[in-house]
């Protein structure tokens, strides 16, 4: 029987294109997420915790980072085995590599210097053997050598991190799309493997013999659901899987439908609904509206209120009775007001989407923009 | 329509005050802080609202800060009252007689977004043409300083002005938008003038720099695939090859100690008796460990001992398969491709001949003298049908017959696959194996797994029953070497006449396997180098990332924008080329008034620089004029707009101090320019000119006193502070 705790793609130094204060809460989430992780391995007691790659997001990270990761791992209790493999951003390759750093040389799991063969992780009556492979080997033939179980006795498991095949189509950005086929042929009692998105295999009783808990913290709105790492306790007949939560920050996309007068009170009411300082919130703004608003003011007064906001405005306001009056006029105003309608009628949906900017653009620049008069 | 009264509650300084006003010539006069300003302030606080509702509340006045309007016109009379504070607004509707006809009740503030105030807007556009409130200031309101004094300034205001966004210049707009445009792209199709590449440009050259590293690096990743591979085997080869030169030099060792014994007079027979025996010791050890194997093996299917033959039919039964399987797939898109293949249908074409026919025999029965004609017509119409429908038969056919032969050939090929199958199952049988594919399947993969396992068993049973020759030629495969090992008879030892040649080629396999080394060494070194190569492959794919994020923001800013200068450069147009027209004889009409004549026609060009036809019929620069004709000028423009917006109306005209800072014969002037449009608009002055108030008095205009006396009475307001910096202009 063996506990294990893996998690993966912490991606911790990431440059990210956010403002810098947003960057700096984010490098601040993730190594809080570092620290739930290691909490969680302490106290759930387990053997064995194992990062599958991109623990960093650079080879060679700054100095103080790499000095924080040190000092929390070093913290830990003796009992717990630390494992490290690279990813593709933590390419353990060049003599700046935070993997030749000596501090790291307990944990960091090199399969070109173990030549091929396991890592006895616990030695006794069920020994556990640990097989890794080597950085950007493919799923293809090459993989078997380094992790075919080769023999009966103790459970083994294997760790590698899915980096992309770029030359195989994945459409749905399963991590284990491309290698399920290999790791089943393994013959691996259970395999841990590192990618920023969440994927399981199990076998034909139910049980896991796969699985990528994903990154731990979302960077960005395409990570938008609850983040994990997992805890697996493997016996001699069964193999149990529990996802445990461990992010910090949430990033979170909302549809906004706006019909009609009064769209920019809705957007401040919903805002102040949503506010949180534990969240990254993308608002993509739909609907009729009657009246124009300056998208980017309002998300200026309710950005303190999050840990980032952003708007995306895809509301119509072409079919708008403001739109159809000013089009009556017979002003420069009144003239482009009513090309624009007339122009917008017969468009299909990505040109409509071009003449309802082309008319923002516009009318802010004329200053006609609802707030912008006084 | 005139502006009929104003009343003032708690407004400013008023603290209740009513004042009416009159059609044609009205002034307003009072020295400074008497309230002029807060009056005129007043009608657009009550008509659009006031974003500081402090602003006109009286001191220490806690009650409501009210004002309200009357218009009058010949059909309908409005009232409009705004509470300024709470923004309650009054429109009352009455008919000419004063009763009413309509109310309207509603909360709306200044910039309000609701659906109550957008009523009240089409309301106030309906009755008073105008429900904007920056284009009623610029029409119908002239402040101080407001008439443009050069030909530049009056362009300005008059592409304002006419824009209808009255804080907005549409020529500065079209620049400023061409200015991002540029700023976006070198690629300007309005312009012949290139520039140097711009964001876009040289975001595209980037990526294209990335996408020629991606190629690199995928180049890179099939060379690591393939040096991987090739160490893969090369380690196989290698340890086998080992293997086979350690047997070769333990069985040359052995024999030679036999050869030894043989000379030294011990009977062949008692050494091999002792060599059987040392085999038995050594079989009394080793039984244990074989028949472990054995049993494992055998677990996994595996026959033991291993058939001379079977790793290779195995191999050739896969290779078939696999054939055969390539050429179902190849057959799969023919087959849909003849099953969706339809012949045209015939019916269509039976159908129209039919209706030919008839229309022929009506021909006949109606018009029998036109019957050639319909029957030559429906007989060519027929065969052009017919002829088409033949061809388009043939066609399919030929396509039908095309994808047939080529199934055919398929099929063909199948079947020999297929044979030689049935033949490689017969060979199977004879072997004593299953020649179903899932346990062919089975065994090669079993073979797959239990390399190490076999490979010992080899090694035992070479042990146990006699060193098995070392094969002349190198043969890779285990089970192979294994069924060569059982078939070896004791008669195939090696006699002492071809040692040497035994020997040469045990040196020979140790120096391949040196060799091989090295290349391995190489390989790994390859391996090593490529690695590194690799090392920013996945910088270049996040670099690759932003740029593709960058260019598609580039392209929809540079779609929008380019749609945003062709729609107002079109209106621009559309503008110049219809309505500046209408707007010449607008102001034209109003030009006449104010200047008797003496200019008849205005000619606007498009860049709103304005010439005026003099009596003589010569056209006249704004630059050439004075400055009270282009004060007259101005004025016309700003009725001529109004009456261009609002055709149906005719408002009043409002002006605070405008003349106060002409001089006494320009004054007198404008005064009478102002009086022949006021046939037409009511005019309505504020002023504390005490020459306006002399001019007043001597042509009858309707005078309304505001006493300093009595405005100092009532409370100070913070207007008054602002009155007071009026004075100090002054």
């Amino acid at each position: 029987m063996i506990k294990v705790l893996h998690s993966c793609d912490l991606n911790l130094g990431a440059e990210m294109l956010y403002p810098q204060a947003v960057c700096d809460r984010l490098s601040q989430a993730q190594l809080s997420v570092l620290d739930t992780i290691l909490d969680l391995a302490t106290e759930h007691g387990v053997d064995l915790l194992v990062f599958t790659g991109n623990l960093f997001a650079h080879h060679a990270p700054e100095e103080a980072l790499r000095e924080a990761v040190i000092h929390r791992f070093k913290a830990l209790p003796a009992a717990i085995r630390l494992v490290v493999l690279a990813g593709c951003y933590d390419q353990p390759l060049g003599p700046d590599s935070i993997y030749h750093h000596a501090d790291f040389s307990p944990w960091f799991v090199d399969s070109a210097r173990a030549n091929g063969s396991p890592l006895n992780v616990k030695d006794g009556h069920c020994p556990v053997w640990l097989y890794t492979l080597p950085w950007q080997c493919d799923a293809g033939d090459g993989a078997l050598g380094f992790m075919q179980r080769n023999r009966e006795k103790g459970i083994h498991l294997g760790a590698f991190h899915s980096h992309k095949l770029k030359h195989r189509p994945n459409p749905y950005q399963d991590p284990l799309a491309h290698w399920t086929k290999a790791i089943t042929s393994w013959q691996l009692d259970y395999v841990m493997v590192g990618n920023r998105r969440a994927g399981q295999l199990s076998n034909d009783d139910g049980q896991p013999i796969a699985d990528c808990p994903g990154a731990p913290q979302g960077l960005s709105f395409q990570e938008p659901a609850q983040r994990y790492c997992s805890l697996v306790e493997l016996g001699e007949a069964q193999t149990t899987c529990q996802a445990l939560p461990c992010q910090h920050l949430r990033f979170e996309q909302c549809n906004l439908v706006l019909d009609g007068h009064g769209a920019e009170e809705k957007l401040h009411k919903i805002l102040s609904e949503k506010a949180s300082d534990e969240l990254a919130l993308q608002l993509k703004l739909h609907g009729d509206i009657e009246e124009l608003f300056d998208v980017e003011a309002i998300a200026q007064r309710h950005r303190d209120e999050f840990v980032f906001l952003t708007m995306v405005d895809e509301t119509h306001f072409l079919n708008s009775d403001y739109m159809t009056q000013m089009a009556q006029e017979e002003t420069v105003r009144g003239i482009l007001c009513r090309r624009l309608v007339e122009m917008a009628v017969d468009a299909g949906e990505n040109q409509r989407a071009v003449y309802e900017r082309a008319v923002r653009e516009l009318l802010h620049r004329f200053h006609a923009v609802a707030g912008e008069a006084e | 329509m005139i502006l009929r009264s104003l009343e003032l509650s708690r407004f400013g300084r008023f603290s209740d005050k009513s004042f009416e006003f009159r059609r044609g010539m009205n002034l307003v006069v009072g020295p400074n802080e008497a309230g002029k300003s807060t009056m005129m302030a007043s009608i657009a606080a009550v008509l659009f609202g006031v974003g500081d509702k402090q602003r006109y509340q009286p001191w220490g006045g806690q009650q409501a800060c009210q004002a309200s309007l009357q218009f009058e016109s010949q059909q309908r009379n409005i009232k409009v009252a705004r509470n300024i504070l709470t923004d309650q607004v009054d429109l009352f509707q009455y008919d000419g007689m004063y009763q009413p006809i309509d109310h309207f009740s509603a909360v709306t503030a200044v910039n309000s977004h609701s659906e109550t105030h957008q009523q009240y807007a089409t309301l106030l556009r309906n009755l008073l043409g105008i429900s904007d409130e920056a284009l009623f200031r610029a029409t119908q309101f002239v402040a101080q300083g407001e008439f443009p004094t050069t030909a530049t300034e009056f362009e300005r205001f008059l592409r304002t002005i006419l824009s209808g966004f009255t804080q907005g210049d549409s020529e500065m707009v079209l620049r400023s938008l061409h200015d991002d445009f540029a700023a976006v792209t070198s690629d300007n199709p309005w312009s012949p003038v290139a520039v140097s590449p711009r964001e876009l440009e040289v975001v595209r050259e980037a990526l294209q720099d990335c996408d020629q590293r991606q190629r690199h690096n995928d180049e890179l990743l099939a060379s690591l695939d393939t040096v991987r591979q090739e160490i893969a085997s090369l380690k196989l080869e290698l340890g086998e090859d080992k293997l086979q030169l350690e047997e070769g030099r333990h069985y040359v060792t052995w024999i030679q100690q036999l050869w030894a014994q043989e000379e030294g007079a011990l009977p062949v027979s008692e050494a091999i008796v002792e060599e059987n025996s040392d085999e038995e010791e050594r079989g009394v050890a080793e039984p244990t460990e074989k028949q472990q194997l054995e049993a494992q093996l055998k677990g996994a299917g595996i026959p033991i001992p291993v058939p001379e033959g079977l790793p290779r039919l195995l191999a050739q039964a896969d290779d078939v398969r696999h054939q055969m399987i390539a050429l179902q797939s190849e057959m799969i898109p023919y087959r849909d491709r003849l099953q969706k293949m339809k012949h045209p249908d015939w019916k269509r074409p039976l159908l129209v001949t039919l209706c030919l026919a008839i229309m022929a025999l009506l021909v006949n029965a109606f018009v029998p003298q036109q019957l050639l004609i319909a029957c030559g017509l429906a007989v060519a119409g027929s065969l052009s049908l017919w002829g088409w429908y033949a061809r388009q038969w043939r066609k399919v056919s030929r396509s039908c017959h095309g994808l047939q032969e080529k199934l055919a050939a398929l099929e063909l090929k199948r079947e020999q696959e297929q044979q030689q199958l049935t033949a490689l199952d017969d060979e199977f049988e004879a072997f004593g194996v299953a020649s179903s594919a899932v346990e062919l399947v089975r065994i090669q993969k079993a073979f797959d797994l239990h390399r190490e396992a076999l490979q010992r068993w080899v090694v035992l049973d070479g042990m146990e029953d006699e060193p098995a020759v070392v094969a002349a030629t190198q043969d890779d495969s285990i089970p192979e070497q294994t069924a060569c090992t059982e078939t070896s008879p004791a008669s195939h030892h090696l006699k002492p006449e071809e040692l040497p040649e035994a020997l040469a080629k045990l040196d020979a396999l140790d120096e391949s396997i040196r060799l091989r080394e090295a290349d391995l060494l190489g390989l790994v070194r390859q391996e090593a180098i490529l690695l590194g190569r690799l090392a920013d492959a996945e910088v270049d794919a996040r670099r690759r990332h932003h740029l593709e994020q960058r260019l598609v923001e580039l392209e929809q800013k540079k779609q929008v924008l380019s749609c945003a200068i062709e729609v107002l450069q079109d209106s621009l147009d559309e503008f110049n080329s219809s309505s500046l027209r209408c707007f010449e004889n607008r102001i034209a009409k109003y030009l006449r008034k104010a200047t008797q004549g003496r200019y008849s026609a205005i000619a606007l060009e498009q860049n709103f620089s304005a010439r005026l036809k003099s009596r003589n019929g010569q056209w006249v620069a704004l630059e050439q004029l004075s400055r009270g004709t282009m004060d007259a000028v101005c004025l016309a423009i700003r009725l001529g707009l109004s009456h261009f917006l609002v055709p149906s109306l005719s408002l009043p005209f409002f002006l605070d101090d405008a003349l106060i800072n002409l001089d006494g014969d320009r004054l007198h002037e404008s005064v009478t320019v102002l009086e022949r449009l006021s046939a037409d608009h009511q005019i309505i002055l504020f002023s504390h000119d005490e020459r306006l108030h002399k001019i007043a008095a001597r042509r009858r205009w309707h005078v309304i006193p505001l006493s300093e006396r009595r405005s100092r009475s009532v409370a100070r307001s913070k207007e008054g502070a602002e009155d007071g910096g009026q004075l100090s202009f002054l």
